[in-house]
């Protein structure tokens, strides 16, 4: 909400604020999705290398926005995390799936591909539509 | 130099400098802020707080010292600001941002953000303006010699703070005036303490088409309001024409008001410079009188105080009182004058306390005198002297006038009271320039010369001891008689509003002639021509049972 007003704010074209607020909804709900694969992918992972393989990927801009995430993930149970003494600056939290976890990211990878197909065979679908309407 | 603050982020220790630190704590507090009514909000801040501790190290590394407002600048837009972060928990951010004073904002301003805030209780909110934002003064604490006001006023006005002091530094040299308006200004110019404030202080310029862009924007302001009153008043058509009618009314009357407070706003700045201008000047003016500048005030001049005052305390004690009664509201008037133009709106109520205690101390130290000086002119002797003159050979007296020397400012002149009278060390005598000189009928067959001498003191025999004081001489050569335009009084003596009036005392018959120069004591005389005074010199007159008369006046 906060985000559409300021976007709204910012610039002055209502169209392109639509178009980005839905990629800014749709680029949240698989943050979570990557966030959980990425920590899977490791048998421990601290922030900052999460933040660097999203960045890779271009899901985030800036680190603020993992931590609330990481700390939500946590209370659900889906992570845990232990203090490891770092070399350089306060000790860091390195993260891990629980069992919890790891049976929530199955799920949700399922519910993925499930929705990768179903999109493409949507876009597949109305594509043939529009070539048989044209022809 | 930088002043360094030690802090402790995320548990380590951290040198890092004042401008850096006010920077980061406002950075974190916005955060907190932001995510007030998340779940967990002490852990992700805490998250936060030693990501920044680890990015910080990571700059300490390789033998720097100390984190810098760069560092705290890269550190953050890593981090990113809050709007930045998505999530939802920007929902609940919304409505806690709003209960701050201080709304963290997206900007491209210098620090990457800068912040709305409270005006005298109107809330500024420039979310979508970007880097606008409202400049006002502030004594900088980064480049300062003395106060930081110099540099502050040139960051104000965008010039060199260099200017700024060459400014003061020559109007120091004008009566220590330069020295009175900067410690005015320390006083009542804040400084900037908080990185907000340094922001505030380097904000938009402030130029003519700033305050032009203000005027147009709130016009603009103005004019969507009345046409939305106007679109609500056609919406409500005719269900209630009363009403619809005192909208439009009250709409009008907003509108009005509107635009004249925004004339207002610019008369006040106006109003700032002239207070200001006025209360220097007349600072500069009273300087110069107590320190006896100007030649018409007895403060400067040891002995011409002492001819009003019984004492030298009293003399100090008077030009304490004087220098309060005035300075006070002059100081006074500086500070309002300053208020305006830059803008400053806390309230400095000690300040106002002490200077209206102060001032009524120099009302009553002024009144005690007063009144004491008062007492000193209770009563006035007149005492008549007759001045022994030599009957002329002839029917005619020619009257004259000895000048004061001293009427010309010389090398012997130490002051002068304008008109009224010179002072000279050289006999150790003032002169005084209240001669008048009377021409009346004569009882008998003689010319008469009387001298009127008149005092006032504290009691009738001090004022006839002062009247006797007043010293003149006349001269005569022959038909020639020369009186003169002052008289004198002795060093020690007191002003004591001694006057001397000359009577002189014509037989009917006889005629007078009165030079050019007598022009200047002559008093308001009668005669049957009607004739001014000033007209009637180089003239001969006659003494008829009815008055003076024009002998040799053409056309009379």
């Amino acid at each position: 909400m906060y985000c559409m007003v300021l976007y709204f704010f910012r610039n002055f074209a209502p169209m392109e604020n639509y178009i980005a607020n839905v990629e800014a909804q749709m680029r949240k709900g698989i943050l979570e999705l990557c966030i959980l694969n990425i920590i899977a992918s490791e048998e421990e992972i601290y922030p900052s290398e999460i933040i660097a393989r999203l960045k890779e990927s271009k899901l985030i801009v800036v680190e603020g926005t993992l931590y609330p995430l990481l700390t939500r993930l946590k209370n659900q149970g889906l992570l845990s995390y232990q203090w490891v003494e770092s070399p350089s600056g306060p000790p860091r939290k390195y993260y891990a799936l629980t069992e919890d976890g790891r049976a929530c990211l199955d799920e949700l990878n399922k519910t993925w591909n499930e929705l990768i197909f179903a999109v493409k065979q949507t876009i597949k679908k109305s594509k043939r539509n529009e070539e048989n309407s044209n022809s | 130099m930088k002043k360094t603050v030690t802090v402790n982020i995320g548990g380590i220790v951290f040198h890092i400098d004042e401008d850096a630190f006010e920077l980061l704590h406002k950075y974190l507090e916005t955060i907190k802020a932001h995510f007030h009514t998340s779940e967990g909000k002490e852990e992700i801040t805490s998250d936060i707080e030693a990501r920044i501790a680890e990015l910080f190290s990571e700059k300490l590394k390789n033998g720097k010292q100390v984190v810098s407002i760069e560092d705290v600048n890269e550190a953050i837009a890593i981090m990113g600001k809050p709007e930045e972060f998505g999530g939802d928990e920007s929902n609940s951010s919304n409505a806690s941002d709003k209960t701050k004073g201080e709304n963290n904002q997206h900007s491209d301003g210098q620090y990457g953000y800068s912040y709305g805030y409270n005006y005298g209780g109107k809330r500024e909110n420039y979310q979508y303006t970007g880097t606008y934002t409202k400049r006002r003064v502030y004594r900088n604490p980064d480049d300062k010699v003395l106060g930081g006001v110099c540099s502050g006023i040139s960051s104000y006005l965008d010039i060199d703070p260099l200017w700024m002091r060459l400014i003061f530094a020559v109007m120091f040299f004008g009566f220590g005036s330069g020295l009175l308006i900067y410690i005015i200004l320390w006083i009542i110019i804040p400084e900037a303490k908080t990185t907000a404030e340094k922001l505030e202080m380097r904000g938009e310029k402030v130029n003519v088409e700033n305050i032009e862009k203000n005027i147009k924007e709130e016009m603009d302001n103005l004019k969507n309001k009345f046409e939305d009153f106007k679109k609500e008043a056609k919406d409500m058509g005719s269900k209630d024409r009363r009403d619809r009618a005192r909208g439009v009314v009250g709409n009008i009357a907003h509108g009005f008001i509107s635009g004249i407070l925004v004339l207002i706003n610019v008369f006040i700045k106006f109003f700032g410079v002239i207070f200001v201008v006025i209360g220097i000047a007349v600072f500069i003016v009273l300087i110069r009188i107590l320190l006896g500048g100007i030649g018409w005030y007895p403060m400067g001049h040891p002995h011409l105080a002492m001819l009003f005052f019984d004492s030298r305390t009293q003399v100090l004690w008077s030009s304490i009182g004087i220098s309060l009664l005035v300075g006070i509201p002059l100081l006074m008037l500086m500070y309002k004058g300053f208020r305006l133009i830059f803008n400053i709106k806390t309230r400095n109520r000690p300040l106002n306390i002490i200077a209206a205690s102060v001032w009524l101390v120099g009302v009553v130290i002024c009144s005690i005198i007063f009144f004491n000086k008062l007492d000193n002119y209770n009563e006035k002797s007149t005492t008549r002297i007759d001045a022994n003159i030599t009957q002329p050979a002839g029917d005619i007296l020619y009257v004259d006038v000895d000048r004061n020397e001293q009427d010309e400012w010389s090398d012997n002149t130490h002051f002068q009271f304008g008109d009224i009278g010179t002072f000279s060390d050289d006999n150790g005598l003032i002169n005084f320039h209240n001669v008048d000189l009377k021409i009346q009928k004569s009882n008998d067959d003689n010319f008469h010369l009387t001298k009127v001498q008149s005092a006032r003191g504290r009691t009738y025999k001090e004022a006839e001891t002062f009247a006797h004081g007043i010293n003149s001489e006349v001269k005569q050569k022959d038909s020639l008689l020369i009186i003169p335009n002052y008289y004198s009084l002795d060093e020690k003596t007191k002003f004591k509003f001694q006057h001397l009036n000359f009577i002189l005392k014509v037989p009917v018959g006889k005629s007078v002639y009165l030079a050019q120069r007598t022009k200047y004591i002559l008093d308001d005389i009668d005669n049957l021509n009607d004739t001014e005074d000033r007209h009637m010199v180089n003239h001969k007159w006659v003494m008829t049972d009815r008055g003076l008369k024009c002998v040799d006046c053409k056309g009379l």
